[in-house]
């Protein structure tokens, strides 16, 4: 009942926004909140919700495009929302298509040039290819569309594949095309894309894996996963921090979040009973705390001018600034933010998988931790960069404005939502009393035994209390504000961004690829991208030498050709 | 490894100063006493009274006037005991010869070593308990001199070292700052300066 | 071989003769480029033992380009009209490291321009000075080459000798750094032979030998700051395999008695300065030790003339043209100093190396920013 209700206000929203675009958000916002009612049994519901009511608030003071973002914008989310409510698997290509179609249009119109909407829809219909053909290999073993058991692992296997591409993982491991395609789109757009697009890659994997029975090879497949995923946390890390496009560097962190999210799942996928119970929370936890982050930092994204993080121009706000560094922290993984718990519960769930398997197979979980400690590393080195230059250090004018504060209740969502993440982990909490900690507030990570336990919201209420108690002793400090000391000199140029990862991009000059020219530095951003763009070239060569060898329109060619072919098709119709 | 073996078999060549008397002082930098009338360059020499601000140790007053090998030709006027165990200090240049740089530089040789007393080069005045100032006010330095002033956290001390930054020696006019310690010589002996300095740290 | 020296007032200085030619001014444009930003450091920083202002083009790490400004602590030096003597005060404090250099210059000049022969034994006790104000200055420069790289003990042992040279020259010549120590017509000396030179030697031999083989540390001098350019000068010329020396060019010294030989290497990068500025310490001492030391005195006079005076510095050529009136006051006066020579081998030579490279090349050149920019009145 609930379900038709929020269909008919989107329909609705999706024909009123071609007239009236902030009463079209408004309705979506209604629907959004509706959606988070639902979240209370479906976490996909309420990471879904929360960041549709923030899209849409924050679409009502951004868009001032033309008449055509804002339908399009509500469609993508209407076909999101069918994907989530699907319970067959027409209904859930149909809600597949929807999402992706509408997404391209946005890519394509926002700039007007053709190459960033055109792999995007390419991949998109290869992911659709891979899902489509596993379902109907269940159609074919199940005889019905609904989701039921399935007895093999294949669909499953060919279906993560598929829903890996929208994440941006597969097929080449960190992808160039995600962050090109996020990144030409407008701020609202590219937060849904980021965060709930690649969340219903996340929603396709965990439905499909509850449908198949566990077995060796599904333990093998989470190997895999463990392989692929770490490897593009890496990858897309290190990309990241030497990206310089703005939308660019926040799209290859979603790589990176979805590939420890992938990470997650495959810890899901070898481990069993209540180890497996953990990594499937943590996944989900990880979830969140990325699509509501990104969604966030999206939103700062929105409010510069300009594409290249040196040249931007920004308006500088306090609200801003606070907003900014809660989001970048919690990315980071940093406590007490929710993006913290989900970092501690990942690496705690490899090194707990490490532990359990006691065999020659524990390296792949450690080296994958490894891996991984080192991506978040650099992550953290991208978002530094992101928020130093569009929020705090670049001289800009000052102003407040609604988009900001939306920014700094994103921030503080994400806060409280670390505070809060106790009820994501049930099972899994305890206390402590002579610490302090009263029941339930202790989350311990245990694959049988206790293993190791986190309290986000003593993080915080430590942090507050230190702070009150040194301020409460020492006093008001005494200030006296001065010039910044510059060498005696005023301040003139500034570090620039580009300057600031460059030093990765001479030391890891074989990795990327690095040539310091006269007037500029060049480098690949995806040697993987730029291998399977000269591969596609060499073929495209390799096909046209070969055609205009043997269809070289010469007569006595074609005559020899005809005889061939005769000669062939006499041979091998007397010996079928 | 063998850096560290080598460095043990020298062995400890600190000087006890200021314990002890110094060992090897050059005698145109140490107190110069005498009486006549001479004809000094910087008008050091006025009333068989040597001023030790202005002096420039050109020996124009020789020999009517003899170095005597005191080396204590500074004058502190103001001290800081909180120094004492840590005094860190920030040399500006703002128009030396040089000469006073390498001296101060010096102080971190073994025969001296100024950090047995808790004295140390900071390379930013942020951090800087004193500021150090030496040659002639150009003018080319003023703004920077007057923004190391300002970027000092209280409390400081000013230390001026050598006859230019003092009175100006044969050069130019001294930099318009008010110095709490005063180190005269061209260039003073480093057994002056870090008389000086353990002085003004309030020992 | 005629060798372009650098820009003496308004002639330009040969090693044969000089030309009076207006300097073409270089302009070095660099184009703007994308992530390229200007990183300034300096005039008032802790790395620097003066105040200059470097102005480090960079895309951050990578140097396209260095712009030296040494003229923030430019002084005025009010000399012209001022007799020898008083003018020699002056001079003696251009530049505190290098007065041995500057004072024996310009008395050069000055006796050269009235026609003046010079006692046999002065002359010595002038190679006596210049070599002991090198010997100083090339284990500084040493020195600081090491603090760069965090070698602590190699560091304050050169700085033990560095205070021992000075201490040397303070005793036998009453002043650090030779004030006072050159007039016109005589010198101020301790007489005898220098003692304590053995000390010295034996004590620089084992640190220099130890250096050469420390591979952390020639790593980072090899291949820094490559310059080879036919008009450098001193140990950056020697480095790159270019004979230049004013004490074999020069007459007015007698090096050839001391049996001088000059000191090259081949890889014109600062560890080809290094080795150069050691091997010249061990010739320097290897002179020191058979000179003795006399007090001597000699007669002026009263004439008009105009000469150039250039001896070798520890970094370089260095020259003053005086011009001389009836009455025994200056005229005229002009300054070459290395420095200023060095500046532009140092910006060249820093193109295409990295931040970390900067402070040895920097200290490798020896550049004293005092005598840069000094203006005459």
């Amino acid at each position: 009942m609930l379900q038709l209700l929020i269909l008919f206000l989107l329909l609705v929203s999706i024909v009123i926004s071609l007239f009236n675009r902030k009463i079209g958000y408004s309705l979506l916002g209604i629907a959004s909140a509706l959606i988070i009612y639902q979240g209370l049994h479906c976490i996909f519901f309420l990471i879904a919700g929360i960041v549709w009511l923030l899209s849409s608030a924050f679409s009502i003071f951004y868009d001032n495009y033309g008449k055509w973002l804002s339908p399009l914008f509500i469609t993508s989310i209407l076909g999101m929302y069918i994907v989530l409510i699907s319970n067959n698997y027409l209904e859930f290509l149909a809600g597949w298509e929807i999402m992706s179609i509408p997404a391209y249009a946005i890519i394509g119109l926002n700039k007007k040039i053709d190459y960033p909407a055109f792999t995007f829809m390419a991949f998109g219909e290869l992911s659709t290819v891979l899902i489509l053909s596993a379902f109907i290999y269940s159609y074919s073993i199940t005889d019905n569309i609904y989701f039921t058991e399935l007895s093999s692992p294949l669909p499953f296997i060919i279906s993560t594949f598929g829903f890996i591409v929208k994440m941006g993982i597969f097929p080449f491991l960190v992808m160039e095309w995600l962050p090109i395609a996020h990144g030409s789109a407008p701020a609202n757009s590219s937060a849904i894309l980021s965060a709930t697009m690649t969340l219903m890659g996340v929603y396709g994997i965990i439905k499909i894996a509850s449908l198949t029975q566990r077995t060796i090879v599904t333990q093998d497949f989470g190997f895999i996963l463990l392989g692929i995923g770490s490897f593009s946390v890496f990858f897309g890390a290190l990309y990241a921090y030497v990206s310089e496009h703005v939308k660019g560097l926040l799209a290859f962190s979603t790589i990176e979040n979805n590939s420890s999210i992938l990470t997650g799942i495959g810890v899901y996928l070898i481990s069993q009973g209540v180890l497996s119970q953990f990594a499937l929370d943590v996944t989900l936890v990880f979830a969140l705390a990325h699509s509501i982050a990104k969604t966030g930092l999206f939103f700062i994204s929105g409010s510069v001018e300009g594409e290249s993080l040196t040249y931007i121009k920004i308006a500088k706000s306090l609200r801003g600034k606070i907003g900014g560094i809660l989001l970048a922290s919690s990315m980071s993984g940093l406590l007490p933010n929710i993006g913290g718990v989900a970092a501690w519960g990942l690496l705690e769930s490899l090194f707990m998988l490490a532990y359990v398997e006691h065999s020659v197979l524990s390296i792949i979980p450690i080296i994958s931790g490894s891996i991984v400690a080192m991506g978040e590393g650099l992550a953290t080195g991208a978002l530094i960069k992101f928020i130093s230059y569009t929020q705090i250090f670049k001289l800009g004018k000052t102003e407040g404005s609604a988009k900001v504060s939306i920014v700094l209740l994103v921030g503080i969502i994400v806060l409280l939502l670390g505070s809060v993440s106790y009820i994501f982990f049930r099972g899994f909490t305890t206390g402590v009393a002579c610490l302090g900690m009263l029941e339930g507030l202790l989350i311990i990570s245990s694959y049988r035994e206790p293993f190791g336990g986190i309290s986000p919201l003593y993080v915080l209420l430590l942090l507050f209390i230190i702070s009150l108690v040194t301020f409460g002793i020492f006093g008001k400090p005494k200030i006296r504000r001065s010039e910044t000391w510059n060498n005696g000199e005023k301040i003139e140029d500034q570090f620039s961004s580009f300057a600031l990862a460059n030093n990765i991009r001479m030391m890891l000059s074989k990795l990327l690829r690095t040539k310091i020219l006269e007037n500029e530095v060049v480098f690949s951003a995806d040697i993987f991208w730029e291998a399977m763009y000269s591969l596609a070239k060499a073929y495209k060569k390799f096909s046209r030498i070969l055609s205009t060898s043997y269809m070289n329109s010469s007569l006595s060619y074609y005559i020899f050709y005809m005889i061939l072919a005769f000669i062939i098709i006499t041979l091998l119709a007397v010996i079928i | 490894m063998s850096w560290f073996l080598k460095g043990i078999k020298r062995g400890i060549r600190t000087e006890k100063f200021p314990k002890e008397k110094p060992l090897e002082v050059a005698p145109w930098s140490t107190q110069i006493e005498g009486e006549g009338n001479v004809n000094c360059p910087t008008n050091a020499i006025e009333d068989n009274k040597w001023t030790q601000e202005k002096c420039i140790f050109c020996r124009r007053c020789f020999p009517s006037y003899k170095p005597t090998g005191d080396v204590n030709i500074f004058d502190v006027k103001k001290r800081n005991p909180t120094f004492r165990k840590s005094f860190y200090i920030y040399p500006i240049d703002v128009g030396t010869c040089g000469g006073c740089n390498l001296e101060l530089k010096l102080l971190t040789s073994p025969q001296y070593d100024m950090s047995r007393f808790g004295i140390f080069f900071t390379n930013t005045p942020r951090h800087a308990d004193a500021l150090l100032v030496m040659g002639i006010m150009t003018e080319g330095m003023r703004e920077a001199l007057m923004r190391a002033y300002e970027a000092m956290p209280e409390p400081k001390l000013i230390i001026l070292l050598g006859a230019c930054a003092i009175s100006g020696g044969l050069l130019g006019l001294p930099p318009e700052i008010k110095g709490d310690v005063r180190i005269a010589g061209c260039p003073p002996n480093p057994y002056t300066i870090l008389k000086a300095l353990i002085e003004a740290k309030g020992d | 071989m005629r060798r372009k020296i650098g820009k003496l007032g308004k002639f330009c200085l040969y090693n044969d003769g000089y030309v009076e030619r207006e300097e073409e001014i270089e302009k070095r444009t660099y184009t703007p480029a994308y992530g390229s930003f200007d990183f300034v450091y300096g005039p008032s920083a802790g790395g620097l033992m003066e105040s200059v202002r470097l102005d480090i083009i960079t895309f951050g790490e990578y140097i396209r380009n260095v712009i030296v400004n040494p003229y923030y602590k430019s002084r005025t030096i009010k000399i012209k009209g001022k007799g020898i003597n008083d003018a020699l005060l002056y001079i003696e404090r251009i530049n505190a490291p290098f007065t041995a250099s500057h004072t024996i210059a310009f008395l050069m000049a000055i006796e050269k321009a009235l026609g003046i022969e010079v006692p046999y034994e002065l002359l010595l006790d002038r190679i006596a000075e210049i070599e002991l104000e090198r010997i100083r200055n090339n284990l500084l420069v040493i020195e600081r080459l090491t603090e760069s790289a965090g070698f602590q003990v190699p560091m304050n042992s050169l700085l033990w000798l560095v205070e021992k040279v000075n201490r040397i020259i303070g005793k036998y010549f009453g002043h650090r750094y030779f004030f006072g120590v050159n007039y016109y017509g005589g010198i101020n000396v301790e007489e005898g032979k220098i003692k304590d030179l053995e000390i010295i030697e034996k004590e620089f031999n084992d640190l220099f030998n130890s250096l050469i083989e420390s591979r952390i540390f020639i790593d980072r001098l090899q291949g820094n700051g490559i310059i080879e350019d036919e008009e450098s000068i001193g140990p950056a010329a020697r480095a790159a395999n270019l004979e230049y020396d004013a004490r074999n060019e020069e007459i007015g010294l007698p090096y050839k008695d001391l049996e001088f030989k000059i000191s090259t290497y081949d890889s014109a990068d600062a560890f080809g300065r290094f080795i150069v500025r050691g091997k010249e310490i061990f010739e320097s001492l290897n002179m020191l030790s058979r000179i003795n030391l006399k007090k001597i005195e000699y007669k002026g006079k009263l004439a008009e003339g105009k000469a150039i005076g250039r001896v070798e510095s520890p970094s370089g050529d260095l020259a003053y043209y005086v011009e001389v009136s009836n009455e025994g006051k200056i005229s005229e006066i002009y300054l070459l100093s290395p420095s200023s020579v060095n500046i532009k081998l140092f910006s060249k030579s820093m193109v295409k190396n990295i931040f970390t490279d900067l402070p040895f090349n920097w200290e490798s050149f020896g550049i004293w920013i005092s005598e840069i920019g000094v203006k005459f009145e």
